[in-house]
């Protein structure tokens, strides 16, 4: 098979750093340049996930071309939250597609620890709900997330102690990553026992906000082929929407089934022509352990998928931690280094198709993005 | 568009004498809404053109498309809790108030309302599924429309 492909991917260990987005991306970038055996040269277009608010230099695409002398023909900025980097692998796929360039780099960093919580919570989160209907209230991420549980326990679908299960199997996880912010194993007593948060979220079962960045190269078939083991097809994107903005508009609706993740996985399996057993390894967008119960279930996976599919060998946003606008290279990241068999004590058995799952709102939108080796083998 | 902006601009001034530079911000959908709730009436969107009801207010019915049909209808504000979490890290604005108990209420007319419930009481009997009631308290140092429980 030959396609474009990814090449190259690299991150920095996830921290709280006094270096600039700008130091950031320009390491990941020439270790991604490494890891995919293209040259400066080679790398026609970037990427960049625009910048926070709180970063002083903004314009990060034109930046760091300039600061790398990059001989670029195709530049973009995207911001849409989770799905941006999504949104960044398709248009890189068709800008070499179109433009017949070896190689555009997707960049991205975002240092969350610049802003404390309480701001953050005042000037950003307040006004991506509805700003004057909504957000004055108190609504966050956090917060509808604590909703969605609240619904899970209501029903029965989940316990408290199923949501501390999942945190202690994702620092477990993330034990093992060196790019992981938190890797000190915890207790299921260690997390029923941190601070209440949002009712029913305590703090051990929330993602720690904090800086990273990364980069990918994607390039051209006949770049991929030279690298037939270490390169990542993308296979398929699967797609969809609820309509609402967080907060339905709508009676009756519910806050814990996602119906998007549904509708999202069977787009990409179709698309990509697997099942759901044919799926290796999952890194989804879960800021808070209790959502990783809602959207894995959501997605049509069993109840109790922990025991049949390898959920966030990298720890996951909760023990990896979460820097904003640069966590999906993360999870790309860790499906790569899975299906290339170098996730080292993490690594999944004979692994051959990963996922990446990604929102906007409240999983009201949701990304599913199916990747597999450029061979068509397992890892191993 | 030249008059309705014209009324726009005197409306926003208003608004800014009621609500400063806010929330609630000001729109020309949701301006007769936040007047109502200063003076301690809670409404639903109303549309003259086909009859549905829907909240928030805005220039555009969410059914039938129609522009600036809105008329705003009292509602007995009578629901049901759908879920609810109690915040205890909030903004510096919310401080005074913390821990809130955040609701979500779906009212008999099948429209949604995000707010908070007052009644220390009540914190404990919360329940999804909870009779409750939207009307407009004071709550700091402005009117809001928040719930209680019934
Ligand atoms: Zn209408």
């Amino acid at each position: 098979m030959t396609d474009v492909a990814i090449a190259g991917s690299a991150v920095v260990p996830i921290g709280l750093y006094a270096q600039p987005e700008e130091d950031l991306i320009m390491r990941c970038v020439v270790a991604a340049a490494a890891d995919a055996g293209v040259s400066r040269s080679d790398i026609r277009g970037i990427i960049a996930m625009a910048t926070r608010p709180q970063s002083v230099q903004q314009y990060q695409a034109a930046h760091i071309a300039s600061r790398l002398r990059l001989d670029i023909e195709f530049l973009a900025e995207l911001e849409v939250s989770a799905l941006g980097l999504c949104s960044a692998l398709r248009l890189a796929e068709s800008v070499i597609r179109d433009r017949d360039i070896p190689a555009v780099v997707i960049v991205g960093a975002s240092r969350e620890s610049l802003v404390p919580t309480v701001d953050f919570l005042e000037h950003r989160t307040s006004r991506t709900t509805d700003a004057s209907f909504v957000g004055p209230f108190g609504m966050a991420p956090i917060a509808w997330c604590a909703l969605g549980a609240r619904q899970l326990l209501a029903s029965g679908e989940a316990t408290e102690e199923d949501f501390a299960a999942v945190s202690v199997r994702l620092r477990r996880n993330a034990s093992m990553n060196p790019v992981a912010y938190f890797r000190a194993p915890i207790t299921a007593e260690d997390v029923m026992a941190s601070r209440m948060v949002a009712a029913p979220l305590r703090l051990l079962m929330i993602c720690p906000r904090a800086d990273g960045a990364g980069a990918i190269m994607v390039v051209r078939p006949d770049v991929a082929a030279l690298r037939p083991t270490r390169a990542a097809v993308h296979l398929a994107q699967g797609l969809a929407h609820d309509g609402d903005n967080v907060i339905s508009e709508q009676a009756g609706r519910s806050f814990c089934e996602l119906p998007s993740t549904r509708v999202a996985a069977e787009d990409a399996f179709n698309r990509a022509g697997i099942d759901y057993s044919d799926v290796d390894v999952v890194e989804p967008w879960v800021p808070f352990t209790p959502m990783e119960i809602m959207v894995m279930r959501g997605l049509g996976f069993p109840r109790d998928y922990w025991t049949t599919t390898e959920v966030s060998p990298s720890g996951g946003l909760v023990s990896r931690g979460h820097p904003l606008l640069a966590t999906g290279f993360y999870n790309v990241h860790e499906v790569i280094q899975q299906l290339r068999g170098e996730a080292g004590p993490r690594q999944v058995d004979a692994a051959r198709v990963g996922l990446t799952v990604s929102e906007s709102g409240n999983f009201n939108g949701c990304a599913v993005d199916v990747f597999g080796r450029l061979d068509g083998r397992t890892a191993n | 568009m030249r008059a309705r902006e014209l009324q726009a601009h005197d409306r926003y001034q208003r608004h800014q004498e009621t609500w400063g530079d806010g929330p609630p911000y000001f729109s020309e959908g949701t301006f007769d809404f936040w007047q109502n709730i200063a003076q301690g009436r809670f409404t639903l969107g109303h549309c003259a053109a086909c009859d549905s009801r829907y909240f928030p207010p805005r220039v555009i019915c969410p059914s039938c498309w129609s522009a600036d049909a809105v008329d705003l209808v009292d509602t007995p504000g009578v629901g049901t809790v759908v879920s609810y979490t109690e915040l205890h890290t909030v903004s510096t604005a919310l401080r005074p108030i913390a821990p809130v108990v955040m609701v979500c209420v779906d009212l008999a007319e099948k429209v949604r309302i995000l707010t908070w419930l007052l009644g220390d009481d009540d914190r404990g009997s919360i329940a999804v599924g909870s009779p409750c009631r939207i009307g407009v308290e004071e709550v700091l140092g402005a009117n809001r429309f928040v719930a209680r429980l019934l």
